[in-house]
């Protein structure tokens, strides 16, 4: 096919311009004459609503006021937010969701100032400088691609990724021109529908077109996520040695090095990854905590003051940036200064009872460090009582430091009824059981800590069986009593949900359904769901619940 | 803080401002253009020629830049899966203005439905450097191509203006090392081919490496570019 391209003077706009003007339109950048340029370009497409921002935080603030659907955004945004910070936190807070067009402007040729960014990524680049007839194609051209996946992204919003594979499907199959995006689609669907077979044949298949790191990342994610950790170590070393700047790799790749035990090679390959990109907050936090596991309290130091110094300006700002950096400086025997640090915690995150108990329970160990008993003790109880206040559980690395610090002051009865209650929501976690026994031996009191770890293990676990034996005999009315009970006294157990509502379902599948039994099974699914999405049965009780309540 | 900067740092910090600098030049002119146009101002067609060179400039800045991350190693490619026609649309949109302008030509030929994997900021970067010298190079057309040939992707511009002068010519898959010296006297620094290569060579699948060929002839009877993707 040969075509000779008229020469169509280019200022003349053309009548396909509508369907940009009605468009929102953002415009980023720290040079007013750049904006300047781009609106007078965006004027040209007669789009009437055009905004714009000189920094990353003005960006986002219009953004959390006003729906915009066209952004274009300068990489470079001098100092403050860059433009991937932008990008990533308007998405994590769901300022623009997928019909946005989100475009980085960058003057640089190469991407690699994006660092190779694989899990959150505009649209597309634009390099300056750019003339008027390639943003208007770039534009037209997304925002037609947006279109054509109006239907997929109604589907993944309902969660239905049958659909969303077909869809897929069929539009790869159309040669479409975003066949890279769809094939990307597909197989983070496959992810997410945890069909690993499926997605491990895909991925394989596509990296037989051609060597391309997200393929090869998809790949290491499903030999990591499937437990496959030789597989998956050398996935996201070869994505590094063809490309080191994709930084992902990095992050996944110490992952699977501390899987396997190699907590060493973990924080080496993170610290190569934070000298590449220094910039990210997660990152350093992750990194302080392999290396001051690692007792290396002069990297797990440093880390954790950049994650504190970054996260000033970031919504990925955390309490635990403080505290951790805090117990890395009694550890290191500068108790004064890790109570500096808890003293800026607490006016940084003051009002948030979560937060507090955190900062008291560190200060214990500041002030056990320095000898005054009598304040150490005193912070804990703090803690202790703020803990009773809450309407909902802390996470369990928070309430482990609390019953630590609880035995550590001598109030050992608190500090075992926390650890009863967190055994006994999540006794099939081996890690959480290590990570307690690991807390006791620390504490020189081993024995006993085995003692109270077996003893509330024993109660959920006689429970548990006693209940199954009522059902496995057939006594259906007898097991779903028992199980309602049992909820009841462990209402954060997933086992004991998911028991509760398998008994409760089955005995509506023999005897009928009937509304406060079927509205009990909901509740429990439901909490097994918030629990632990990747319950290992909760497809199959999601299943059963669905068919009870067509018969309904 | 090290008592002694890097003069090759130094060097591309300073790549990176005359870049921004020149971006903004070529907007600005790109406005007046436009002015120029609306009132059919008769310096308007001298303008083009301020934007071949401002682009000329520009791309020289770009290889300088890939040049001192390749020695600073530092340079990486960023390949994906693209249609390949989309691509060459891209670089003619691109330079159509400052092409029609002098009243030439451009055609492509692309198979319908071929993609590729390859860089590609770093491939169009090569072939819109290719497209933009023809504004000086071409009698009054340029053709861009795309075909899949053996294992490799090829895309080719080739134009019906004088051709390459014959120390340019390059046609051995083998040759991969340059080793022309810069020639002042005809103001070819021979960067662009360098990078080229550079390019060319950066992207490689199982034990093939790409290449590039420049040749005379080709079906407009002037020069022809190659760069072969692997």
């Amino acid at each position: 096919m040969v075509t000779t391209q008229e020469n169509i003077p280019s200022s003349q706009p053309s009548s396909t311009t509508d369907d940009l003007k009605k468009k929102n339109v953002l415009v980023v950048d720290d040079f007013s004459s750049f904006r300047l340029t781009v609106k007078n370009m965006l004027r040209s497409f007669n789009i009437a609503y055009i905004d714009d921002a000189a920094s990353g935080e003005e960006a986002v603030e219009k953004m959390s006021s006003k729906k915009y659907d066209i952004i274009l955004c300068d990489y470079n945004l001098g100092p403050g937010k860059d433009g991937q910070q932008v990008l990533e936190e308007a998405r994590f807070r769901e300022y623009i969701d997928h019909s946005t067009v989100f475009i980085m402007v960058t003057a640089e040729n190469t991407m690699d100032m994006i660092m190779g960014a694989l899990e959150y990524q505009p649209d597309d680049y634009l390099i300056k400088p750019f003339t008027k007839e390639a943003l208007e194609k770039k534009l037209r051209n997304l925002s037609k691609k947006k279109e054509n996946l109006k239907d997929i992204e109604k589907a993944i919003e309902k969660k239905d990724y049958t659909s969303v594979i077909d869809f897929c499907d069929e539009q790869i199959s159309n040669h479409t021109k975003s066949l890279s995006d769809l094939l990307k689609l597909k197989g983070e669907i496959l992810i997410k529908k945890q069909d690993y077979a499926e997605a491990t044949k895909f991925y394989e298949k596509v990296l037989i077109m051609g060597n391309l790191p997200w393929a090869m990342f998809g790949l290491g994610r499903v030999k990591f996520i499937t437990g496959d950790y030789n597989e998956a170590k050398s996935a996201f070393e070869k994505i590094i040695s063809k490309n080191n700047k994709i930084i992902a790799a990095y992050d996944w790749l110490a992952k699977t090095h501390e899987k396997m035990g190699n907590d060493l090679e973990a924080q080496r390959v993170l610290q190569d990854a934070v000298r590449i990109s220094p910039k990210a907050i997660l990152r350093q936090r992750t990194l302080g905590n392999i290396a001051h596991k690692n007792k290396d309290n002069v990297t797990a130091e440093q880390s954790f003051k950049e994650a504190v110094k970054q996260g000033k300006h970031s919504f990925f700002k955390s309490p635990s940036d403080y505290t951790c950096l805090a117990k890395v400086l009694v550890d290191k025997g500068s108790p004064i200064e890790s109570l500096d640090v808890l003293k800026d915690a607490s006016r940084e995150f003051s009002g948030n009872p979560a937060a507090s108990i955190q900062i008291s329970v560190t200060e214990s160990l500041a002030f056990k460090k320095l000898n005054r008993e009598e304040d150490a003790a005193k912070a804990v109880q703090k803690a202790y009582k703020l803990l009773a206040t809450l309407p909902g559980r802390l996470p369990v690395d928070i309430e482990l430091d609390l019953a630590k610090a609880l035995f550590l002051t001598g109030d050992e009865k608190s500090g075992k009824e926390i650890v009863r209650h967190l055994v006994q929501n999540d006794h099939d976690n081996q890690e959480l059981i290590g990570n307690v026994q690991a807390i006791f031996k620390d504490l020189h009191i081993e024995d006993k800590g085995r003692e109270i770890i077996s003893t509330a293990l024993n109660e959920v676990i006689k429970l548990n069986n006693d209940g199954i034996k009522l059902f496995k005999e057939g006594n259906l009315s007898r097991a779903v009593n028992f199980f309602e009970q049992a909820v009841d006294r462990l209402p954060d157990n997933k086992t004991i949900n998911a028991n509760a509502a398998h008994a409760l379902m089955v005995y509506m599948q023999k005897n009928g359904s009937q509304p406060r039994l079927l509205e009990k099974a909901t509740l429990y699914i439901d909490r097994v769901k918030s629990i632990d999405p990747l319950y290992k049965n909760l497809e199959i009780l999601t299943n059963m619940h669905k068919e009870l309540i067509q018969e309904a | 803080m090290e008592d002694k900067m890097d003069f090759l740092d130094i060097l591309a910090s300073t790549l990176h401002d005359v870049k921004n600098s020149l971006g903004i030049l070529f907007n600005t002119l790109e406005e007046s253009i436009e002015q120029c146009r609306e009132k059919e101002c008769s310096l308007y067609g001298g303008f083009f020629t301020l934007q071949y060179e401002i682009k000329r400039l520009n791309h020289n800045m770009i290889r300088l830049l890939s040049l001192y991350k390749k020695e600073k190693s530092q340079f990486t490619i960023n390949v994906d899966y693209y249609p390949v026609d989309e691509i060459i649309d891209d670089i003619v949109i691109q330079n159509k203005p400052l092409l029609s302008s002098k009243g030439i030509e451009i055609e492509t030929d692309c198979p319908e439905g071929l993609f590729w994997t390859f860089d590609r900021s770093l491939v169009s970067g090569v072939l819109d450097n290719v497209l933009n010298n023809s504004f000086r190079y071409t009698k009054d057309k340029v053709r861009i191509s795309a075909n899949k040939e053996g294992e490799y992707l090829l895309l080719r511009i080739e134009d019906n203006g004088r051709g390459y002068p014959e120390c340019m010519l390059v046609d051995d898959k083998e040759e991969l090392s340059y080793k022309r010296t810069i020639d002042f006297d005809s103001g070819s620094t021979g960067l662009g081919l360098y990078f080229s290569m550079l390019v060319a060579k950066s992207h490689t699948n199982e034990n093939r490496e790409g290449y590039i060929s420049i040749l005379n002839g080709g079906a407009l009877g002037g020069g022809a570019f190659t760069i072969y993707i692997p």
